[in-house]
C-alpha cells in the first residue's frame, strides 16, 4: 500500500499548472468504516470528482497557523447517501474538500453558497488562489 | 463533469462500512480538531463561530455533530480547571469551555445541546494523537 489509502491526482497550490497527490489516511477510512458512517465513505466519489475539476482553490482554512491548509470547492450535480442511495446535489451548497498541507484530506461536507458569490462557498475566508480572474 | 471511476466504487464497496452506526468522536493532530458524529444522517456543515463547525442534518437541519478547532490548546488547559480522568477525558467538557464564553443565544444553545448528546452518549476523549 503507498502512503495514503486513497489517493488522488489534483491541481497543485504550489505550481498550478501541475498536479500533486493528496489522499486519505487509512486510519480515517477506517474510523468511519469501524463506525458505520457511511455517508462519510460514499461521498469519496464526490471528493473524486470536486478534485478532478474544482470550480475554486482557496487557501487558509479561516483560523490562526492554518494559513497553509486548502480548502477545493466544486460543484456535484448529486450526492451519495450511502453507496446506494444517489441524490440530487442539495440546492444552494458546494462540496468542500480539507486538504492538510501534507496532501492528507482532512474532510469533506456539502456547505452553503455565499451569498454573495454562488460559486464561492459561505464562511471560508481564505485567500482564492485559483481560478485567479475571479477574485483578488 | 468529472465522473467516478468505477474503480473507486469498486473499491470503496469492498472496503464496506459497519451495519449499524455508533456515535463517534475524534482529534486530528494534523488538523488540531475534534470531529464528532452523534448521528449517521447525512450532513452539511455550517460554522458556528471561529473555533465550532456544526454538521447539520440535510434532511432536518438538526444538529449530528461538530467540529471543535484548536483542539489541543483546550485539552491542554482543561486539567487547570478540572479534574480529568485517566480513563479519557468526557467530551461534554470540552462544550462546557465553550459555553462559558458564548456571547449569543445560539451559541449558548448550540453548545448545551452538544454537551447534552455528548453526556447521553458517554463520549470521551482519547489522548491525542490517537485519532486519525
Amino acid at each position: 500500500m503507498g502512503r495514503w489509502f486513497i489517493s488522488f491526482l489534483t491541481r497543485n497550490p504550489d505550481d498550478l499548472d501541475g498536479q500533486w497527490e493528496v489522499g486519505i489516511d487509512e486510519r480515517l477510512y477506517k474510523l468511519y468504516q469501524n463506525q458505520g458512517r457511511e455517508v462519510n465513505l460514499a461521498r469519496i466519489v464526490l471528493v473524486d470528482e470536486v478534485l478532478s475539476d474544482p470550480i475554486a482553490l482557496i487557501q487558509g482554512w479561516s483560523r490562526p497557523d492554518k494559513e497553509d491548509c486548502f480548502v477545493y470547492v466544486g460543484r456535484p450535480r448529486e450526492d451519495y447517501r450511502s453507496f446506494t442511495i444517489q441524490t440530487a446535489a442539495p440546492p444552494g451548497k458546494l462540496f468542500l474538500v480539507f486538504i492538510l498541507p501534507s496532501g492528507s484530506i482532512d474532510l469533506w461536507t456539502w456547505r452553503n453558497s455565499s451569498a454573495d458569490d454562488p460559486d464561492m462557498p459561505e464562511d471560508v475566508k481564505g485567500t482564492l488562489i485559483w481560478p485567479s480572474q475571479l477574485k483578488t | 463533469m468529472a465522473k467516478p471511476t468505477k474503480d473507486l466504487m469498486k473499491f470503496l464497496k469492498s472496503n464496506p462500512p459497519g451495519k449499524q452506526f455508533v456515535p463517534f468522536c475524534f482529534i486530528s493532530k494534523e488538523a488540531d480538531a475534534l470531529t464528532v458524529f452523534f448521528e449517521g444522517d447525512p450532513e452539511y456543515s455550517k460554522r458556528l463561530n471561529d473555533h465550532v463547525t456544526l454538521f447539520l442534518s440535510l434532511d432536518t437541519d438538526e444538529i449530528v455533530g461538530c467540529r471543535i478547532k484548536g483542539i489541543t490548546d483546550i485539552l491542554q488547559d482543561l486539567p487547570n480547571y478540572i479534574h480529568v480522568e485517566h480513563n479519557g477525558t468526557p467530551l461534554s467538557l470540552v462544550f462546557w469551555s465553550f459555553r462559558g464564553g458564548a456571547q449569543d443565544r445560539k451559541t449558548r444553545d448550540a453548545m448545551n445541546l452538544l454537551a447534552r448528546e455528548a453526556q447521553e452518549r458517554q463520549l470521551k476523549l482519547e489522548p491525542i494523537g490517537a485519532g486519525g
